[in-house]
């Protein structure tokens, strides 16, 4: 389609993508693990991240952790860090919106960004500006960084994973089909393992192929979300940048797996307690109310039973759920069975302040502890996350979440300077101590 | 006297009071604070690339950095003999000077108890000091 037209960039978008970002911002951290296969993970008991030294070795994401040690006993094992990679992350925005306004946050360690019409203002090219931008990450984050520069976000990502890690590929709409014929189809982003399979039988085996399928095959063939990456890939925009960044949400959940697993009625509790928290921490700081929750426990053989349950009234009130909750926590849980995991889900969530009286009065009452959690709210802007918590969520605050091996933090939550606390902390990221 | 009476039974047209001015200086609250910075922008003025560390040892006690002092550091691309950098030398980071001697880079210490250090294997400097806090 557009790849016959005369402009290399119709759009100038980049795609910008952390190398093993998670593992890369603990060698920031720790010198000594560079060249290390390092993984993060630890307290999940599989790989979350894992360095090109790890993959190298056959480590992969999502491998149980026993399995690394396997394959490979040296491999440094770390847990996971989230308030360091989330500095690292916002820097990384920060970073490219030096550039360009117009970032999309598209997750921890991606971003996309619009450099089209940039070019004059900042004297620089397309591939110039994208140069910079990656030499400012390389040397002001201490880690590596993937991109690419294309005329759509479909083809800047076909770019970023072109050469990974440190790699810089920039893809002309016109050199668009070289880049594409050499690419299977199911290397393009959105392109699941059905749908792969599904245009393997039709014959289509490079994303080449699939892009230059004709438009009537394609809408007879595939829904609208393949249609649109089928656009991309031909130059047309048909997924724009998402600049307003999160603004709700539709339903929060929080779920926590606990070792060693456990049987004790009130200690399981304790742990869907303090989840219910969470959530309702999380509902409370984008002002939502729920009135229809699912909670589940999950058995040490993987086993999930749970219950959807209504509220009476919108409520993101943990001792509301809680007491409707109770009713159904005692035929979900049955003595003597190991628990692993409990997890809830706050489902349609809707802005607080639509709130409608019931009959009975119970919103009343409501209200009144809806006080007590705005102050504890306030209080954990000052003293850090649950200063303040619920005694039914005692016995899993008491302990973390993992004793023995598991139960590891990072090290950033004991290494502390005067003047922080255990739940706040400076929001610089730490190198550790230095002689 | 006599003259100023005369002049009152003529009707008033100049200027009225219409209340009391208090005199003195003008608030300078908004526009002076317009040319003040918090910490975090003179600690931190390129709060990408800074970073903090913690410090253990005295090697560098005669340049006022001690144990258990923070210091502020940023990445930067070049580093120049006699800054206080963070240098990586056998996967560890030391705090020390940069210093050239016949396009020799070397890390001295700021204490007689300690030698110069000139690094055998690789040398990767990290950082450079930008500022040291110390909170009693």
């Amino acid at each position: 389609m557009a790849w016959g037209s005369v402009s290399s960039f119709p759009r100038a978008i980049l795609h910008i993508d952390g190398d093993s970002f998670f593992a890369s911002c603990e060698i920031a951290k720790n010198p000594s693990l560079r060249g290390k296969a390092v993984i993060t993970g630890k307290e999940r008991g599989i790989v979350s991240a894992c360095t090109y030294e790890a993959k190298a070795m056959g480590i992969k994401r999502g491998m149980v952790l026993s399995e690394v040690r396997k394959i490979c006993p040296d491999a440094v094992i770390l847990p996971s860090d989230y308030e360091t990679y989330s500095l690292f992350s916002e820097r990384m925005y920060a970073v490219v919106r030096r550039f360009t306004p117009a970032v999309e946050e598209y997750s921890i360690d991606e971003c996309f960004a619009e450099l089209t019409g940039l070019r004059r203002s900042l004297r620089m090219s397309y591939p110039q500006i994208a140069a910079k931008i990656k030499e400012q990450l390389d040397t002001e984050l201490g880690m590596t960084f993937s991109i690419g520069v294309s005329a759509t976000k479909t083809l800047a990502k076909v770019g970023s994973k072109w050469k990974k890690p440190s790699g810089l590929t920039i893809i002309p709409l016109r050199d668009a089909p070289i880049f594409l014929n050499d690419l299977e189809v199911g290397a393009i982003w959105g392109i699941g393992r059905q749908t792969t399979a599904f245009l393997n039988t039709h014959g289509i085996k490079s994303a080449g192929e699939f892009a230059r399928k004709d438009e009537a095959w394609i809408r007879a063939h595939l829904s609208k979300p393949y249609f649109e990456t089928w656009q991309e890939l031909n130059g047309v925009v048909a997924n724009e940048l998402n600049l307003t960044g999160r603004d709700t949400y539709q339903s929060i959940s929080k779920t926590k797996t606990f070792t060693p697993p456990s049987s004790d009625i009130g200690f399981v509790h304790a742990q869907l307690s303090k989840n219910i928290e969470n959530a309702c921490i999380k509902a409370r700081r984008w002002k939502l109310s729920t009135q229809l929750v699912f909670f589940f426990l999950k058995t040490q053989d993987f086993r999930y039973k749970g219950y959807e349950v209504p509220l009476p009234f919108p409520t993101a009130n943990p001792a509301d759920i809680l007491r409707e909750i109770r009713k159904y926590y005692l035929k979900v849980y049955k003595k003597g069975v190991l628990y692993r995991a409990t997890g809830i889900t706050l489902i349609n969530l809707m802005e607080e302040g639509t709130t409608q009286l019931d009959i009975f009065g119970k919103v009343d009452k409501s209200e009144a502890v809806r006080k007590v959690f705005d102050s504890t709210d306030e209080l954990a802007k000052k003293y850090g996350k649950h200063v303040l918590f619920l005694g039914s969520s005692f016995k899993a605050m008491k302990f973390s979440s993992h004793l023995g091996d598991r139960g590891d933090s990072a090290q950033r939550t004991t290494m502390l300077f005067r003047g922080e606390s255990k739940r706040r902390r400076l929001a610089i990221p730490m190198l550790g101590e230095v002689n | 006297m006599q003259d100023s009476n005369q002049k009152q039974r003529t009707p008033y047209t100049g200027p009225r009071i219409l209340g009391l001015v208090e005199a003195g200086f003008p608030s300078p609250a908004e526009e002076e604070l317009s040319d003040v910075m918090n910490f975090d922008e003179y600690l931190t003025p390129n709060k990408e690339s800074s970073y903090i560390l913690k410090v253990k040892g005295d090697s560098m006690s005669d340049a006022g950095i001690l144990e258990g002092d923070m210091v502020i550091v940023e990445r930067r691309q070049t580093y120049k003999p006699g800054q206080i950098v963070i240098a990586s030398v056998d996967g560890e980071y030391t705090i020390k000077y940069l210093q050239k001697k016949q396009n020799t880079y070397y890390l001295e210490p700021a204490n007689g108890k300690y030698k110069p250090i000139y690094p055998k294997g690789e040398m990767i400097i990290e950082a450079v000091v930008v500022a040291v806090v110390r909170k009693y």
